[in-house]
């Protein structure tokens, strides 16, 4: 359906994502984790067409077959909506304060399906009832400040699903929720994937929703996939130092329970774009770091659960 | 007996919401209800429980920011709203806050050593000089340098002003902390050395700790005790290991739940 080759998104000489490549089918249900700036967000928008105007794409992006310039708007809009929707990050952003809710979701089922009014308002009180919202009737007419936090991020989805989008790019849509609500809403997206036959990209750095959501795993550290494979594999059998590092500073409740004991971290934090090492990006954080580790790029090589980049690893098994 | 340092006693809060109707009065909100519970010396609290459920209304009355409607709160064994303005403004150098978003609690326009500095001038009992020598100091206790004091947030990470924003909050000694939402908006890494950097600053200050979380395996990983929230009530409280191990209430069992996956 979308299929990213040798993508890289670039300000001047650093990389926000360097040189990676993806494909996505229908049904497929794709997560992508990393630590904040480690380039998940730039991905999505390059699968949007929306990369910043300030950063430069090379590489290919293929839709349905059809290679798509990577910033083109007229070639783009007519496949926004429809062919991919995107939740996005920051909820207040994408909705307007001074619009209606109603109006805000019933706008692309006007403009890319050509439905009536009163359609569009019989389709979004569908949405709101498949996306959970109470009082649907009484939504259409509020304004975005008048929802709590879990109501505006439903709404966000049920604005996404308004054209039936073939694949959904659903950016942190939990961060900001707590617990109970993050879990509704990461349930509601697999169920809304499994029944349309949707593909989904869940975008998150909460692992447990990952892990929770998704069939396969992409774990980014400063702009590289660095490892890659079937999600439950991944999280159970990581092979490279970084996702362990992640998957080890996760608290867990059954471990914990009171013991007050350190967590395992990783020391520091991501570079900023123009302080990242030439080599491996994660040199200068990795425990198992060797010499020559901040000058050479890792190569991928196969794993047993899939693929990863990190010069402890030769092919076939993981060295870790 | 064990050394009490904050007792809240059948605390309650409410609010008006907006007037539905002319001849109806409007309707109340309440926030908190009849909440009791103690915290020792060197102990941490969690207090958890789903959004809207009362955590930060709860702390906004430790912390004096407003009065219970109902109820009293006891800090050292003092009523706290029973002081006048002058005595509460010198007992706030023992208890002081922490936020989710540091960026809200520290200025923008001024360099970082300032807004540290920032409480102790609030009180009014240390000369400049003092403050300069304390400001560094509670920078390297929290993993920074002093010359990082002359930074501007803005060049921080989110990890980092965190850092500052704890700095800004051992500065005055205080001998209680309370923690909303603190480690919250942090990616896993960053969070996990913040949340080591709180156990230790703990054991060497002797710190008493309120800490607020809607993660539960963040809040079983640091704390000794723990309270569940539900509309403002307590529904069950105890020892960390014993509450989230064997939950009394199905509440406190979806929230586990939900914290497993
Ligand atoms: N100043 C206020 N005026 C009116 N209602 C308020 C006010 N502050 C809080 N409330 C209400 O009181 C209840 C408890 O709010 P509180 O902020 O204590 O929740 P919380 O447990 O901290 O939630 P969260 O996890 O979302 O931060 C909510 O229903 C909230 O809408
Ligand atoms: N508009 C922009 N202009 C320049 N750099 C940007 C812009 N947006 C993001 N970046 C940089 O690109 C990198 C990746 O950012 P992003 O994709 O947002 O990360 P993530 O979503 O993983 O947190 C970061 O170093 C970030 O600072
Ligand atoms: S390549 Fe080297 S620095 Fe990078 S993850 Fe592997 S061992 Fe660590
Ligand atoms: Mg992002
Ligand atoms: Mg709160």
């Amino acid at each position: 359906m979308i299929e990213l080759k040798n993508l890289s998104v670039t300000l001047g000489a650093a990389a926000a994502v360097r040189d990676a490549s993806l494909s996505i089918q229908a049904g497929d249900r794709l997560g992508v984790v990393g630590e904040s700036g480690c380039g998940k967000s730039m991905l999505a928008l390059s699968m949007m067409g929306m990369v910043p105007d300030a950063l430069a794409v090379s590489g290919q992006i293929t839709l349905n077959g059809t290679a798509m310039p990577p910033r083109d708007e007229t070639a783009w809009r007519p496949h926004r909506a429809r062919s991919m929707a995107m939740i996005f990050q920051e909820p207040m952003a994408a909705l307007n304060p001074l619009r209606r809710i109603g109006d805000t979701v019933m706008e692309p089922m006007r403009v890319h399906l050509g439905l009536s009014r009163e359609d569009a308002i019989k389709r979004t009180l569908d949405l709101f009832a498949e996306t959970g919202i109470r009082d649907p009737e009484l939504r259409l007419r509020q304004y975005p400040h008048q929802l709590s936090g879990g109501q505006r991020q439903r709404v966000l989805i049920a604005l996404a699903l308004a054209c039936d989008p073939a694949l959904l790019i659903a950016d942190e849509p939990t961060t900001a929720l707590d617990a109970n609500v993050s879990l509704r809403i990461t349930d509601l997206l697999v169920r809304l994937s499994r029944q349309r036959n949707m593909a989904l990209v869940l975008i998150s750095h909460d692992l447990g929703a990952v892990a929770r959501a998704t069939k396969d795993i992409l774990v980014m550290y400063g702009g590289d996939i660095v490892e890659r494979g079937p999600t439950a594999a991944v999280l159970a059998h990581p092979a490279h130092p970084y996702t362990k590092g992640l998957l080890g500073a996760r608290p867990r409740i059954e471990q914990a329970a009171g013991k007050r004991r350190h967590l395992p971290t990783i020391p520091g934090s991501v570079p900023g774009l123009f302080d990242l090492p030439k080599g491996c990006r994660f040199s200068g954080r990795c425990s198992v770091e060797m010499p020559h580790c901040a000058r050479s790029k890792p190569e991928n090589v196969n794993t047993e659960q899939g693929q990863a980049a990190c010069h402890q690893l030769k092919e076939g098994h993981n060295g870790g | 007996m064990a050394d009490k340092l904050l007792a809240v006693e059948n605390v309650s809060r409410h609010y008006k919401l907006p007037k539905q109707a002319l001849f109806r009065p409007a309707p109340v909100l309440t926030a908190v209800d009849q909440a009791s519970f103690d915290l020792e010396r060197g102990q941490t609290l969690g207090i958890v429980g789903e959004s809207g459920s009362g955590k930060s209304t709860l702390a906004k009355m430790v912390m004096a920011f407003e009065p219970p409607d109902t109820g009293r709160i006891l800090f050292q064994g003092q009523d706290i709203n029973a002081l006048d303005a002058g005595e509460l403004r010198l007992l706030r150098q023992d208890f002081q806050m922490v936020f989710q978003d540091p960026f809200g609690s520290l200025d923008p326009r001024r360099t970082v050593a300032w807004s540290i500095g920032e409480p102790m001038r609030a009180i009014g009992r240390a000369a400049p000089a003092e403050i300069r020598i304390r400001v560094a100091e509670v920078l390297e206790q929290v993993g920074l340098t002093a010359k990082d004091g002359l930074k501007f947030p803005h060049e921080f990470s989110g990890g980092q002003r965190q850092r500052i924003a704890i700095a800004r909050a051992i500065s005055t000694r205080p001998a209680l902390l309370v923690a909303d939402e603190a480690v919250s908006a942090l990616d896993v890494s960053v969070q996990a050395q913040i949340l080591n950097l709180l156990m230790d600053l703990q054991a060497d200050l002797g710190l008493s700790m309120l800490f607020i979380s809607h993660d539960l395996a963040v809040v079983a990983s640091i704390c000794d005790k723990v309270i569940v929230l539900q509309k403002g009530r307590i529904l069950e409280a105890g020892d960390t290991g014993h509450v989230l191990g064997n939950p009394a209430h199905e509440y406190t069992r979806s929230l586990v739940a939900a914290a497993r996956m």
